[in-house]
Protein backbone atom coordinates (compact mmCIF):
# COMPACT_ATOMS: atom_id res chain seq x y z
CA UNK A 1 0.00 0.00 0.00
CA UNK A 2 1.43 3.37 -0.90
CA UNK A 3 2.03 5.95 1.79
CA UNK A 4 -0.40 8.86 2.15
CA UNK A 5 1.17 12.18 1.21
CA UNK A 6 1.08 14.21 4.42
CA UNK A 7 -0.72 17.54 4.28
CA UNK A 8 1.02 20.81 5.08
CA UNK A 9 -0.75 20.97 8.41
CA UNK A 10 0.35 17.42 9.26
CA UNK A 11 4.00 18.10 8.51
CA UNK A 12 3.84 21.33 10.50
CA UNK A 13 2.40 19.45 13.48
CA UNK A 14 5.06 16.76 13.06
CA UNK A 15 7.86 19.32 13.08
CA UNK A 16 6.37 21.07 16.12
CA UNK A 17 6.27 17.71 17.93
CA UNK A 18 9.89 16.96 17.03
CA UNK A 19 10.99 20.44 18.10
CA UNK A 20 9.20 19.90 21.41
CA UNK A 21 10.91 16.51 21.76
CA UNK A 22 14.32 18.19 21.71
CA UNK A 23 13.05 20.88 24.10
CA UNK A 24 12.94 23.85 21.76
CA UNK A 25 11.12 26.48 23.87
CA UNK A 26 8.95 27.94 21.05
CA UNK A 27 8.12 24.59 19.44
CA UNK A 28 4.34 25.06 19.61
CA UNK A 29 4.42 28.42 17.88
CA UNK A 30 6.74 27.38 15.01
CA UNK A 31 5.36 28.50 11.64
CA UNK A 32 6.47 27.61 8.09
CA UNK A 33 8.23 30.99 7.90
CA UNK A 34 10.18 30.40 11.14
CA UNK A 35 13.92 30.11 10.55
CA UNK A 36 16.08 27.82 12.69
CA UNK A 37 17.81 30.83 14.17
CA UNK A 38 14.37 32.28 15.14
CA UNK A 39 13.78 29.04 17.01
CA UNK A 40 17.35 28.86 18.36
CA UNK A 41 17.84 25.53 16.60
CA UNK A 42 21.51 24.82 15.91
CA UNK A 43 23.10 22.51 13.32
CA UNK A 44 23.02 19.52 15.67
CA UNK A 45 19.38 20.12 16.61
CA UNK A 46 18.59 20.24 12.89
CA UNK A 47 20.16 16.81 12.40
CA UNK A 48 18.05 15.43 15.23
CA UNK A 49 14.87 16.88 13.68
CA UNK A 50 15.84 15.56 10.24
CA UNK A 51 16.52 12.10 11.67
CA UNK A 52 13.17 12.09 13.45
CA UNK A 53 11.38 13.12 10.23
CA UNK A 54 13.25 10.43 8.29
CA UNK A 55 12.09 7.81 10.77
CA UNK A 56 8.54 9.14 10.93
CA UNK A 57 8.03 9.25 7.15
CA UNK A 58 10.47 6.48 6.20
CA UNK A 59 12.44 8.69 3.81
CA UNK A 60 16.16 9.50 3.43
CA UNK A 61 17.32 13.11 3.40
CA UNK A 62 20.72 13.35 1.65
CA UNK A 63 23.61 15.32 3.18
CA UNK A 64 23.57 17.83 0.34
CA UNK A 65 20.01 18.85 1.13
CA UNK A 66 20.63 19.66 4.78
CA UNK A 67 22.01 23.12 4.08
CA UNK A 68 19.01 24.11 1.98
CA UNK A 69 16.69 23.54 4.94
CA UNK A 70 16.69 27.02 6.44
CA UNK A 71 13.08 27.27 7.64
CA UNK A 72 10.33 25.05 8.98
CA UNK A 73 8.61 25.46 5.59
CA UNK A 74 11.72 24.16 3.77
CA UNK A 75 11.62 21.01 5.90
CA UNK A 76 7.88 20.57 5.24
CA UNK A 77 8.34 20.90 1.49
CA UNK A 78 11.27 18.49 1.43
CA UNK A 79 9.40 15.86 3.42
CA UNK A 80 6.37 16.15 1.16
CA UNK A 81 8.55 15.94 -1.95
CA UNK A 82 10.36 12.83 -0.69
CA UNK A 83 7.18 11.05 0.36
CA UNK A 84 5.64 11.91 -3.03
CA UNK A 85 8.74 10.56 -4.83
CA UNK A 86 8.62 7.39 -2.78
CA UNK A 87 4.93 6.88 -3.50
CA UNK A 88 5.70 7.31 -7.21
CA UNK A 89 3.00 9.93 -7.57
CA UNK A 90 3.44 12.79 -10.06
CA UNK A 91 4.73 15.96 -8.46
CA UNK B 1 23.20 9.09 -15.56
CA UNK B 2 26.79 8.10 -16.29
CA UNK B 3 27.73 4.45 -16.10
CA UNK B 4 31.15 5.11 -14.62
CA UNK B 5 31.40 6.88 -11.29
CA UNK B 6 34.25 9.38 -11.46
CA UNK B 7 36.06 11.03 -8.60
CA UNK B 8 34.19 14.23 -9.42
CA UNK B 9 30.93 12.39 -9.02
CA UNK B 10 32.05 11.24 -5.62
CA UNK B 11 33.06 14.73 -4.66
CA UNK B 12 29.63 16.01 -5.55
CA UNK B 13 28.67 15.61 -1.98
CA UNK B 14 25.21 16.86 -2.78
CA UNK B 15 24.58 13.50 -4.35
CA UNK B 16 25.71 11.59 -1.27
CA UNK B 17 22.96 9.64 0.36
CA UNK B 18 22.26 9.84 4.06
CA UNK B 19 24.43 7.58 6.21
CA UNK B 20 23.91 3.96 5.36
CA UNK B 21 25.98 0.90 6.20
CA UNK B 22 29.55 1.34 4.91
CA UNK B 23 30.79 -1.21 2.38
CA UNK B 24 32.60 -4.03 4.11
CA UNK B 25 36.01 -4.10 2.50
CA UNK B 26 37.57 -7.00 4.31
CA UNK B 27 36.84 -9.78 6.70
CA UNK B 28 39.66 -10.69 8.97
CA UNK B 29 40.60 -14.30 9.52
CA UNK B 30 39.75 -15.74 12.95
CA UNK B 31 42.09 -14.49 15.65
CA UNK B 32 44.73 -17.04 16.58
CA UNK B 33 44.41 -18.40 20.08
CA UNK B 34 47.34 -18.08 22.48
CA UNK B 35 49.16 -14.76 22.68
CA UNK B 36 46.86 -11.76 22.72
CA UNK B 37 47.54 -8.08 23.20
CA UNK B 38 45.95 -6.26 26.08
CA UNK B 39 46.04 -2.90 27.84
CA UNK B 40 48.15 -2.97 31.03
CA UNK B 41 48.23 0.65 32.13
CA UNK B 42 46.93 4.14 31.36
CA UNK B 43 48.29 7.62 31.93
CA UNK B 44 47.28 11.17 31.08
CA UNK B 45 48.62 14.69 31.17
CA UNK B 46 46.86 18.02 30.77
CA UNK B 47 48.33 21.50 30.38
CA UNK B 48 47.94 23.78 33.40
CA UNK B 49 46.30 26.66 31.56
CA UNK B 50 42.49 26.36 31.92
CA UNK B 51 40.25 28.24 29.46
CA UNK B 52 36.71 28.47 30.84
CA UNK B 53 33.56 29.30 28.89
CA UNK B 54 33.58 32.66 30.69
CA UNK B 55 37.06 33.34 29.30
CA UNK B 56 35.74 32.79 25.76
CA UNK B 57 32.53 34.74 26.42
CA UNK B 58 34.68 37.70 27.43
CA UNK B 59 36.13 37.78 23.90
CA UNK B 60 33.38 36.48 21.64
CA UNK B 61 29.59 36.85 21.43
CA UNK B 62 28.66 33.69 23.34
CA UNK B 63 27.93 32.60 26.90
CA UNK B 64 28.45 29.71 29.30
CA UNK B 65 24.83 28.52 29.26
CA UNK B 66 24.74 28.40 25.45
CA UNK B 67 28.06 26.54 25.18
CA UNK B 68 27.13 23.97 27.83
CA UNK B 69 23.73 23.32 26.30
CA UNK B 70 25.16 22.94 22.78
CA UNK B 71 28.31 21.00 23.54
CA UNK B 72 28.45 19.87 27.18
CA UNK B 73 31.84 21.64 27.42
CA UNK B 74 32.63 23.81 30.47
CA UNK B 75 36.38 24.26 30.14
CA UNK B 76 39.38 23.20 28.07
CA UNK B 77 43.14 23.21 28.59
CA UNK B 78 45.71 24.95 26.39
CA UNK B 79 49.47 24.51 26.25
CA UNK B 80 51.47 27.51 27.41
CA UNK B 81 53.02 29.60 24.62
CA UNK B 82 56.08 27.78 23.38
CA UNK B 83 55.42 24.65 25.48
CA UNK B 84 56.23 21.56 23.41
CA UNK B 85 53.47 18.97 23.00
CA UNK B 86 56.13 16.25 23.31
CA UNK B 87 56.59 17.23 26.96
CA UNK B 88 52.89 16.59 27.67
CA UNK B 89 52.91 13.37 25.64
CA UNK B 90 55.98 12.08 27.51
CA UNK B 91 54.39 12.83 30.89
CA UNK B 92 51.30 10.79 29.95
CA UNK B 93 53.54 7.93 28.80
CA UNK B 94 55.55 7.95 32.03
CA UNK B 95 52.34 7.74 34.06
CA UNK B 96 51.06 4.87 31.89
CA UNK B 97 54.32 2.99 32.47
CA UNK B 98 54.04 3.43 36.24
CA UNK B 99 50.39 2.30 36.12
CA UNK B 100 51.42 -0.79 34.15
CA UNK B 101 54.34 -1.58 36.45
CA UNK B 102 56.76 -1.36 33.52
CA UNK B 103 59.86 0.69 32.89
CA UNK B 104 60.95 2.56 29.80
CA UNK B 105 63.51 -0.18 29.17
CA UNK B 106 60.62 -2.60 28.48
CA UNK B 107 59.32 -0.45 25.63
CA UNK B 108 60.41 -1.53 22.17
CA UNK B 109 57.90 0.52 20.15
CA UNK B 110 56.33 3.95 20.66
CA UNK B 111 53.32 4.96 18.55
CA UNK B 112 52.09 8.54 18.93
CA UNK B 113 48.83 9.56 17.32
CA UNK B 114 48.76 13.28 16.57
CA UNK B 115 47.78 15.87 13.97
CA UNK B 116 49.62 18.68 15.77
CA UNK B 117 53.24 17.58 16.17
CA UNK B 118 55.67 20.26 17.35
CA UNK B 119 57.33 20.35 13.94
CA UNK B 120 56.38 19.24 10.42
CA UNK B 121 59.16 16.73 10.83
CA UNK B 122 60.44 14.99 12.92
CA UNK B 123 57.30 13.55 14.44
CA UNK B 124 56.55 13.51 18.15
CA UNK B 125 57.35 9.86 18.78
CA UNK B 126 61.19 9.99 18.69
CA UNK B 127 61.13 12.98 21.05
CA UNK B 128 58.73 11.15 23.38
CA UNK B 129 60.92 8.03 23.34
CA UNK B 130 63.93 10.17 24.24
CA UNK B 131 62.13 12.05 27.01
CA UNK B 132 60.87 8.88 28.72
CA UNK B 133 64.20 7.08 28.38
CA UNK B 134 63.13 4.44 25.85
CA UNK B 135 66.40 4.88 23.98
CA UNK B 136 66.56 3.13 20.66
CA UNK B 137 62.93 2.03 20.61
CA UNK B 138 61.04 2.16 17.32
CA UNK B 139 59.10 5.43 17.27
CA UNK B 140 56.45 6.49 14.80
CA UNK B 141 53.62 9.03 14.48
CA UNK B 142 50.28 8.10 13.00
CA UNK B 143 47.62 10.47 11.74
CA UNK B 144 44.05 9.25 11.62
CA UNK B 145 42.63 12.49 13.01
CA UNK B 146 40.20 11.99 15.90
CA UNK B 147 40.17 8.22 15.28
CA UNK B 148 43.99 8.06 15.53
CA UNK B 149 44.13 6.44 18.96
CA UNK B 150 42.04 3.48 17.78
CA UNK B 151 44.20 3.04 14.68
CA UNK B 152 47.35 3.22 16.79
CA UNK B 153 45.97 0.79 19.36
CA UNK B 154 45.03 -1.65 16.60
CA UNK B 155 48.56 -1.43 15.16
CA UNK B 156 50.13 -1.91 18.59
CA UNK B 157 47.97 -4.99 19.20
CA UNK B 158 48.99 -6.39 15.80
CA UNK B 159 52.69 -5.83 16.56
CA UNK B 160 52.40 -7.62 19.88
CA UNK B 161 50.25 -10.48 18.63
CA UNK B 162 52.52 -11.10 15.65
CA UNK B 163 55.56 -11.15 17.91
CA UNK B 164 57.18 -8.14 16.21
CA UNK B 165 57.09 -6.18 19.45
CA UNK B 166 56.73 -7.13 23.10
CA UNK B 167 55.66 -3.94 24.82
CA UNK B 168 54.24 -0.94 22.94
CA UNK B 169 53.37 2.52 24.19
CA UNK B 170 50.35 4.02 22.43
CA UNK B 171 49.94 7.73 23.01
CA UNK B 172 47.33 10.19 21.72
CA UNK B 173 48.74 13.71 22.03
CA UNK B 174 47.11 16.81 20.59
CA UNK B 175 47.36 20.57 20.78
CA UNK B 176 44.20 21.50 18.88
CA UNK B 177 44.60 25.07 20.16
CA UNK B 178 47.18 25.31 17.37
CA UNK B 179 44.50 24.55 14.76
CA UNK B 180 41.62 26.50 16.30
CA UNK B 181 40.16 29.67 14.81
CA UNK B 182 40.03 31.55 18.11
CA UNK B 183 37.90 34.30 16.53
CA UNK B 184 35.13 31.94 15.36
CA UNK B 185 32.56 31.48 18.11
CA UNK B 186 31.24 28.36 16.37
CA UNK B 187 34.51 26.43 16.72
CA UNK B 188 36.67 28.34 19.26
CA UNK B 189 34.68 26.73 22.07
CA UNK B 190 35.14 23.15 20.87
CA UNK B 191 38.81 22.25 21.09
CA UNK B 192 41.46 21.68 23.72
CA UNK B 193 44.91 20.21 24.33
CA UNK B 194 45.88 17.04 26.17
CA UNK B 195 47.66 13.70 26.04
CA UNK B 196 46.83 10.17 27.13
CA UNK B 197 48.68 6.88 26.76
CA UNK B 198 48.29 3.16 27.31
CA UNK B 199 50.79 0.32 27.59
CA UNK B 200 50.05 -2.65 25.31
CA UNK B 201 51.67 -6.03 25.89
CA UNK B 202 50.92 -9.69 25.35
CA UNK B 203 49.51 -12.48 27.46
CA UNK B 204 47.07 -15.34 27.45
CA UNK B 205 43.76 -13.54 27.53
CA UNK B 206 40.15 -14.20 26.65
CA UNK B 207 39.63 -10.92 24.84
CA UNK B 208 42.47 -8.41 25.36
CA UNK B 209 42.26 -5.91 22.48
CA UNK B 210 39.73 -7.85 20.44
CA UNK B 211 37.13 -6.96 17.88
CA UNK B 212 38.48 -3.91 16.03
CA UNK B 213 36.65 -2.40 13.06
CA UNK B 214 38.36 0.45 11.18
CA UNK B 215 37.08 2.20 8.06
CA UNK B 216 37.44 5.30 5.90
CA UNK B 217 35.58 7.38 3.31
CA UNK B 218 37.94 9.79 1.54
CA UNK B 219 35.10 11.29 -0.50
CA UNK B 220 33.96 13.16 2.62
CA UNK B 221 37.29 14.99 3.11
CA UNK B 222 35.78 18.45 2.54
CA UNK B 223 33.31 18.14 5.39
CA UNK B 224 35.99 18.28 8.12
CA UNK B 225 39.53 19.49 7.45
CA UNK B 226 42.33 21.95 8.11
CA UNK B 227 44.41 23.27 5.19
CA UNK B 228 48.20 23.30 5.26
CA UNK B 229 48.43 27.08 4.85
CA UNK B 230 45.45 28.24 6.88
CA UNK B 231 45.87 25.69 9.69
CA UNK B 232 42.33 26.16 11.04
CA UNK B 233 39.83 23.37 11.60
CA UNK B 234 36.73 23.80 9.43
CA UNK B 235 33.67 21.61 9.44
CA UNK B 236 30.11 21.17 8.26
CA UNK B 237 28.58 20.55 11.66
CA UNK B 238 25.33 18.91 10.61
CA UNK B 239 26.90 16.40 8.22
CA UNK B 240 29.73 15.55 10.59
CA UNK B 241 27.29 15.00 13.44
CA UNK B 242 24.98 12.67 11.58
CA UNK B 243 27.85 10.67 10.04
CA UNK B 244 29.72 10.50 13.34
CA UNK B 245 26.77 9.01 15.17
CA UNK B 246 25.79 6.60 12.39
CA UNK B 247 29.34 5.35 11.75
CA UNK B 248 30.36 4.95 15.38
CA UNK B 249 27.18 3.01 16.13
CA UNK B 250 27.60 0.80 13.06
CA UNK B 251 31.29 0.12 13.82
CA UNK B 252 30.58 -0.63 17.48
CA UNK B 253 27.91 -3.16 16.57
CA UNK B 254 30.34 -4.79 14.11
CA UNK B 255 33.18 -4.83 16.66
CA UNK B 256 30.86 -6.36 19.27
CA UNK B 257 29.85 -9.02 16.80
CA UNK B 258 33.49 -9.77 16.05
CA UNK B 259 34.13 -10.18 19.77
CA UNK B 260 31.05 -12.39 20.12
CA UNK B 261 29.37 -9.88 22.43
CA UNK B 262 26.35 -7.58 22.50
CA UNK B 263 25.76 -4.00 23.71
CA UNK B 264 24.56 -5.19 27.11
CA UNK B 265 27.96 -6.83 27.67
CA UNK B 266 29.65 -3.42 27.70
CA UNK B 267 30.61 -2.22 31.17
CA UNK B 268 31.69 1.09 29.68
CA UNK B 269 31.28 2.84 26.32
CA UNK B 270 34.05 5.32 25.54
CA UNK B 271 33.40 7.30 22.38
CA UNK B 272 35.64 10.02 21.01
CA UNK B 273 34.88 13.02 23.21
CA UNK B 274 33.93 15.64 20.65
CA UNK B 275 30.64 16.80 22.02
CA UNK B 276 28.36 15.33 24.68
CA UNK B 277 25.42 15.22 22.28
CA UNK B 278 27.23 12.99 19.78
CA UNK B 279 28.23 10.62 22.58
CA UNK B 280 24.74 10.52 24.10
CA UNK B 281 23.09 10.01 20.71
CA UNK B 282 25.45 7.14 19.83
CA UNK B 283 25.01 5.49 23.24
CA UNK B 284 21.22 5.75 22.95
CA UNK B 285 21.25 4.11 19.52
CA UNK B 286 23.49 1.34 20.80
CA UNK B 287 21.25 0.82 23.80
CA UNK B 288 24.00 1.49 26.36
CA UNK B 289 22.66 2.90 29.64
CA UNK B 290 23.82 6.47 30.50
CA UNK B 291 25.72 5.33 33.61
CA UNK B 292 27.89 3.14 31.38
CA UNK B 293 28.94 6.01 29.14
CA UNK B 294 32.21 7.90 29.68
CA UNK B 295 31.72 11.69 29.50
CA UNK B 296 34.91 13.67 29.92
CA UNK B 297 34.31 16.39 27.32
CA UNK B 298 33.04 18.75 30.04
CA UNK B 299 36.54 19.36 31.40
CA UNK B 300 38.80 19.05 28.37
CA UNK B 301 36.63 19.71 25.25
CA UNK B 302 37.55 17.89 22.04
CA UNK B 303 41.18 16.77 22.22
CA UNK B 304 41.08 14.73 18.98
CA UNK B 305 42.98 11.44 19.32
CA UNK B 306 43.92 12.16 22.94
CA UNK B 307 40.27 12.05 23.97
CA UNK B 308 39.82 8.29 24.35
CA UNK B 309 42.86 7.62 26.58
CA UNK B 310 42.01 10.76 28.59
CA UNK B 311 38.45 9.50 29.07
CA UNK B 312 39.70 6.02 30.04
CA UNK B 313 42.04 7.56 32.60
CA UNK B 314 39.27 9.75 34.03
CA UNK B 315 36.77 6.85 34.11
CA UNK B 316 39.22 4.73 36.10
CA UNK B 317 39.89 7.56 38.54
CA UNK B 318 36.12 8.02 38.99
CA UNK B 319 35.63 4.31 39.73
CA UNK B 320 33.59 3.92 36.54
CA UNK B 321 36.18 1.54 35.04
CA UNK B 322 37.73 -1.46 36.78
CA UNK B 323 40.14 -4.24 35.77
CA UNK B 324 38.29 -6.95 33.88
CA UNK B 325 35.61 -4.59 32.52
CA UNK B 326 34.57 -4.95 28.90
CA UNK B 327 34.96 -1.59 27.20
CA UNK B 328 33.62 -0.42 23.84
CA UNK B 329 35.78 2.23 22.16
CA UNK B 330 34.50 4.23 19.18
CA UNK B 331 35.87 7.18 17.25
CA UNK B 332 35.17 9.26 14.17
CA UNK B 333 37.26 11.95 12.53
CA UNK B 334 38.43 13.88 9.50
CA UNK B 335 38.84 11.72 6.43
CA UNK B 336 36.31 10.53 7.17
CA UNK B 337 37.95 7.80 9.22
CA UNK B 338 36.20 5.90 11.96
CA UNK B 339 36.33 2.74 13.94
CA UNK B 340 35.45 0.84 17.06
CA UNK B 341 37.17 -1.70 19.26
CA UNK B 342 36.20 -3.91 22.16
CA UNK B 343 38.84 -4.32 24.85
CA UNK B 344 38.96 -5.98 28.24
CA UNK B 345 40.41 -3.48 30.65
CA UNK B 346 43.71 -4.64 32.21
CA UNK B 347 42.77 -8.25 31.71
CA UNK B 348 45.40 -10.44 33.37
CA UNK B 349 45.27 -14.16 32.83
CA UNK B 350 48.84 -15.19 32.11
CA UNK B 351 51.22 -12.39 31.29
CA UNK B 352 53.91 -13.19 28.72
CA UNK B 353 55.78 -9.90 28.35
Amino acid sequence: MSQQIPTEQETLEAIREELAAIKVPDAASAEPSSTWSDLDVDSLDLVEIVKALEDRYDVQIADGRLKAIATVGDAQELVQELVREKAGAPA
Amino acid sequence: MADVVTRDDLLQLGARPAPEPAPVRRRWPPRPTGLRAGIFGVGAALPERVITNADIAARLDTNDEWIVRRTGIRERRNLADGQPLAELAARSCERALIDAGRSAADIDHVIVSTITADRVTPGLAPDVALRIGAHGAAAVDVNAACAGFLYALDQAAALVESGRARTVLVCGAEALSRLTDHEDRGTAILFGDGAGAVVVAGGEMDLGCGGFELHSDGAAADLLYAEVDERKLRMEGSEVYRHAVARMVEATFAALERAGLGPTDLDLFVAHQANSRIIEAAAAELGVAPERVALHVEHVANTSSASIPLALWQAERDGQLRPGDTVGLAAFGAGFVWGAGIVRWKERVHVCA
